[in-house]
C-alpha cells in the first residue's frame, strides 16, 4: 500500500506541476470572471443581452406574388417584407444584398403551399436565409386579412404566449427570467462539459505518462521495486486526485462566482441543481475516471510509442465521443431511447448522465441500472486491464498480439 | 545468496529458460554469460519477479522472492532509462523511496553515489540534458541508490568510454569488498575475466558451463606453458612441438609430462626466465568454442 501511495504521490506532484494543468485548471474560472465582469459593465442591459444571444436577427425578405393572394395592405411588415413585380427584379435585389432572401409563391401556391426562397452564399446561409416564423405569420396574416375580423387573425398569428410558472418543494411560484436560461441550462450543461474535460485530460495524463516510461525504458526499473498492479493503481489513485484537485477548484470557483453574480445582479436562486445531482455526477465522474484511466494505461502500455499509444487511446475516446455525438436528441428529448440506451452502456455512460443529468431529472431505476453496470465494466476493465498491462510493458518495439493479451489471461 | 532450480520458462513454442539450476554464494561476483538470445533476461527477469517461471524455484536470500526481497536487490536492467524530465536528483530519490527509503535517505545516499561518479554538478539538472555517458552513469547509480545487498547488473558498461568503465568497476569492486553479492552479465569477456569468481553460460536456455572460472579455464586448458626468456634450450624433454609468439614461446607438452619437470629443465640449464605459465585459453575462446559447436 505504501508503494502504491508513494506512486500515487509521485503522479500527483509531477502532474500538479504541469503548465497545461496549472493554465486549464486557472483558465476555465478566469473565463468565467471575465464573463462576470463583462456582465457587470452591461449592467442593466444583461438580460436583453442574454435574450439576443438566443434571439434571431431581424431580416429583409423579398417576395414575388404570382398566386395573387397577398395583394392586400400589411403595414405590420412593411420594411420587412418589400414586394417585387417579378423574379428577375427580385433576384438583382438579392444579389444586391438589398433583401436577405427572395420568397415566391407561384400560381398553384393555394393548391400546393409550395413556397420557393432564394438566398445567396449556399448551403445553411440559404437554408436560414428566410426567417420561417416570420414568414409563416407573414403569409397567415396575407391569407387572413379582410377574411376574418382583426381578434381572430392576431390569435392565429400568434395562438398562444406561454407562460412558465416553476413550482418549488413547498409548492411555492417562483418567477422565471432570462436568467432561468442560465440556471436551467447554461450553467448546469457547462459543468457537464468541464467533468468530461477533466475526466479525458486525467485519463489522458495516464496515457502520457505510461506511453512516456514505456518508451523511455523505465517500466523494467520501476518493475524491480513495485509490481505492475502496484504500479496501475497508484498512478490512477494519483491522476484520479489530480482530476479531483481541478474539479473542486472549479467547483470553488464557480460557486464563488455565482454569489458574486447572485450579488451583482440581485437573482436569487439562479442555479437550479440540487446538491444531490452534484453529488451523483461527482459519482460518474470518479467512476468513469476509473474506467477511462485503466484504458488509457492499458493503451498506453500497449503502444510501442506514444503516437501508437494514442492511436490506440483513440478507439476508446471515440467511444466515449458518442454522446456528443448524439446531443441533439439528448436535448430534444433527455429521455429517448437512444439517450437511455447510452446510459446504460458503459463506455458512454459516465458521458450521457453526466450531460443528462445536467439538463434533466433522470428516474433513479435508469441510474441504478447505469451505475450497476458501470461499476461491472470497472471490475472488467481492470481485472482484464491489470493482465494485459503486466504482459505489454515489456514488449519493447512490439505490440501484443492477440495470442499475447490470450496468453496473458490464461497466466497468473 | 541466491538458489535457482530447475526453472522453466516458454513463450509460444521458445524454450527460453530450459531446466536451469544454479546458486550464487554470498560475497562473490558470479558471471551470468550466453549469446544473445540465450535466456539471460528471462533468468534474470524472474528473480526479480518482473515474469513468472513456468516451472521452478528461486530463492532469494533464503527466501522465495518477495516484495521484501526485491527491495533489498539493486537491478540494473538492459533495457533502461529514466524519466527525462525529472531532475536527476529527484529522480533517483524517488527510485529510491519505490526501494522503501525514506526520501531524505534516498536523496542523501543519491548525493553520495553522484558525487561517487562525478555528477554532482548534474543533481539539479533535467535529466534529458545529460550525455550519454552520463546517464548511463546516473542509471548505475539509480541500482544502487538503497545500498542494495545483491546487486544484478545487465551489461553495465555498455557505451561508457574506458575511463567510466574502469570507474564503474571500481564501484563495483568496492561493493563486493563490502560484502555485497553481484551478479553480472555481459558479452565482455575480458571484463569477466577481470571481475568474476564463477560463472553461468546459458545457450538456448540451457546451462551449458557452470563453476569456477578458473576451473572452467583449465577443463578447457591445452596441455602446454607458455614462456617469455632470451634463447629456448633445444631438446626440452616432455615437449611435444613449440610454437613462437613473438617474444614468447608455447611449448605444447607430451601427455606425461609436467609444467614442474619443464620449469626445472630450464632452472638446470640456467635459461633467464621472463615469464612461466600454464596456459589457458582465454574465455572468449572457450565462450565461442562451446557456444559455436553447439550450433
Amino acid at each position: 500500500m505504501n508503494q502504491i501511495l508513494l506512486v500515487a504521490g509521485q503522479e500527483l506532484w509531477i502532474n500538479l506541476r504541469r503548465p497545461g494543468f496549472i493554465l486549464m485548471t486557472l483558465l476555465i474560472p478566469a473565463l468565467g470572471g471575465v464573463a462576470l465582469l463583462l456582465g457587470s459593465l452591461l449592467g442593466s442591459d444583461v438580460e436583453g443581452f442574454l435574450e439576443s444571444q438566443f434571439t434571431p436577427q431581424d431580416t429583409v425578405t423579398g417576395y414575388v406574388d404570382h398566386s395573387g393572394l397577398l395583394d392586400v395592405e400589411l403595414p405590420q411588415y412593411a420594411g420587412r417584407f418589400i414586394p417585387y413585380p417579378d423574379e428577375a427584379s427580385g433576384r438583382g435585389a438579392l444579389l444586391a444584398e438589398e433583401i436577405d432572401a427572395l420568397v415566391v409563391l407561384p400560381e398553384d401556391y393555394m393548391e400546393t403551399g409550395r413556397v420557393v426562397v432564394y438566398g445567396i452564399g449556399g448551403g445553411f446561409s440559404t437554408f436560414v436565409a428566410a426567417d420561417e416564423g416570420d414568414l409563416r405569420s407573414f403569409l397567415v396574416a396575407g391569407l387572413l386579412e379582410g377574411q376574418v375580423d382583426a381578434a381572430t387573425r392576431d390569435r392565429a398569428l400568434v395562438p398562444m404566449r406561454l407562460e412558465t410558472v416553476t413550482l418549488n418543494e413547498r409548492g411555492e411560484e417562483s418567477e422565471e427570467s432570462a436568467f432561468s436560461l442560465v440556471g436551467d441550462f447554461v450553467l448546469p450543461y457547462a459543468f457537464s462539459i468541464l467533468f468530461v474535460i477533466t475526466l479525458f485530460t486525467t485519463s489522458g495524463f495516464l496515457l502520457q505518462g505510461v506511453s512516456e516510461e514505456k518508451e523511455g525504458r523505465i517500466i523494467e526499473i520501476l518493475l524491480s521495486s513495485i509490481s505492475s498492479t502496484q504500479l496501475l493503481a497508484g498512478k490512477i489513485l494519483g491522476l484520479g486526485a489530480l482530476g479531483l484537485i481541478q474539479v473542486i477548484v472549479w467547483i470553488g470557483a464557480g460557486a464563488a462566482l455565482l454569489s458574486a453574480a447572485t450579488a451583482i445582479f440581485a437573482m436569487a436562486g439562479i442555479m437550479k441543481f440540487s446538491l444531490g445531482t452534484v453529488a451523483l455526477a461527482l459519482v460518474y465522474f470518479v467512476l468513469g475516471y476509473l474506467l477511462f484511466a485503466t484504458l488509457m494505461a492499458v493503451a498506453g502500455s500497449m503502444g510501442t510509442t506514444q503516437r501508437e499509444s494514442q492511436q490506440i487511446a483513440s478507439l476508446f475516446s471515440l467511444a466515449a465521443s458518442i454522446p456528443f455525438m448524439a446531443i441533439g436528441f439528448v436535448f430534444t428529448n433527455p429521455h429517448s431511447p437512444l439517450a437511455v440506451a447510452l446510459s446504460y452502456i458503459p463506455l458512454t455512460s459516465p458521458v450521457m448522465m453526466l450531460l443528462r443529468l445536467g439538463i434533466s431529472e433522470v428516474p433513479p431505476a435508469e441510474i441504478a441500472i447505469s451505475l450497476v453496470l458501470l461499476v461491472a465494466g470497472i471490475a472488467l476493465s481492470l481485472w482484464a486491464g491489470a493482465k494485459i498491462f503486466r504482459a505489454s510493458l515489456l514488449m519493447y518495439g512490439k505490440r501484443p498480439s492477440l495470442r499475447d493479451m490470450a496468453r496473458a489471461f490464461s497466466q497468473a | 545468496m541466491i538458489q535457482v532450480e530447475n526453472l522453466f520458462k516458454h513463450y509460444a513454442r521458445v524454450r527460453a529458460v530450459d531446466g536451469v539450476s544454479f546458486y550464487v554464494g554470498s560475497g562473490e561476483i558470479f558471471g551470468l554469460l550466453g549469446p544473445n538470445g540465450a535466456g539471460k533476461t528471462t533468468i534474470i527477469r524472474t528473480m526479480m519477479d518482473i515474469i513468472k517461471p513456468d516451472q521452478g524455484t528461486i530463492q532469494i536470500m533464503g527466501q522465495p522472492v518477495s516484495q521484501a526481497s526485491k527491495a533489498r536487490i539493486g537491478y540494473l536492467p538492459e533495457e533502461r532509462g529514466l524519466y527525462q524530465n525529472y531532475r536527476l536528483l529527484e529522480c533517483l530519490t524517488y527510485l529510491g523511496a519505490l526501494k522503501g527509503m525514506a526520501r531524505a535517505d534516498a536523496r542523501q545516499r543519491a548525493m553520495a553515489l553522484l558525487e561517487r561518479a562525478g555528477l554532482e554538478e548534474y543533481a539539479t539538472r533535467k535529466v534529458k540534458e545529460l550525455s550519454k555517458g552520463m546517464t548511463q552513469k546516473a542509471q548505475f547509480v539509480a541500482a544502487i541508490v538503497h545500498d542494495p545487498e545483491l546487486l544484478i547488473m545487465d551489461e553495465p558498461f555498455q557505451g561508457l568510454d574506458p575511463v567510466n568503465t574502469a570507474l564503474l568497476k571500481t564501484i563495483l569492486q568496492e561493493e563486493q569488498a563490502r560484502g555485497r553479492t553481484i551478479i553480472l552479465s555481459t558479452h565482455n569477456m575480458n571484463q569477466v575475466e577481470e571481475m568474476c569468481d564463477r560463472i553461468l553460460l546459458i545457450d538456448r536456455g540451457q546451462a551449458v558451463l557452470y563453476g569456477p572460472l578458473d576451473e572452467i579455464k583449465d577443463q578447457y586448458a591445452e596441455h602446454a606453458v607458455l614462456l617469455e626468456c632470451d634463447a629456448l634450450p633445444e631438446g626440452l624433454a616432455g615437449v611435444q612441438r613449440t610454437e613462437r609468439h613473438n617474444r614468447s614461446y608455447e611449448l605444447i607438452l607430451e601427455p606425461d609430462a609436467t609444467p614442474k619437470s619443464i620449469l626445472r629443465q630450464l632452472v638446470d640449464a640456467d635459461v633467464t626466465v621472463g615469464r612461466f605459465e600454464v596456459s589457458t585459453p582465454p574465455l572468449e575462446e572457450i565462450f565461442v568454442d562451446v557456444v559455436g559447436g553447439r550450433r
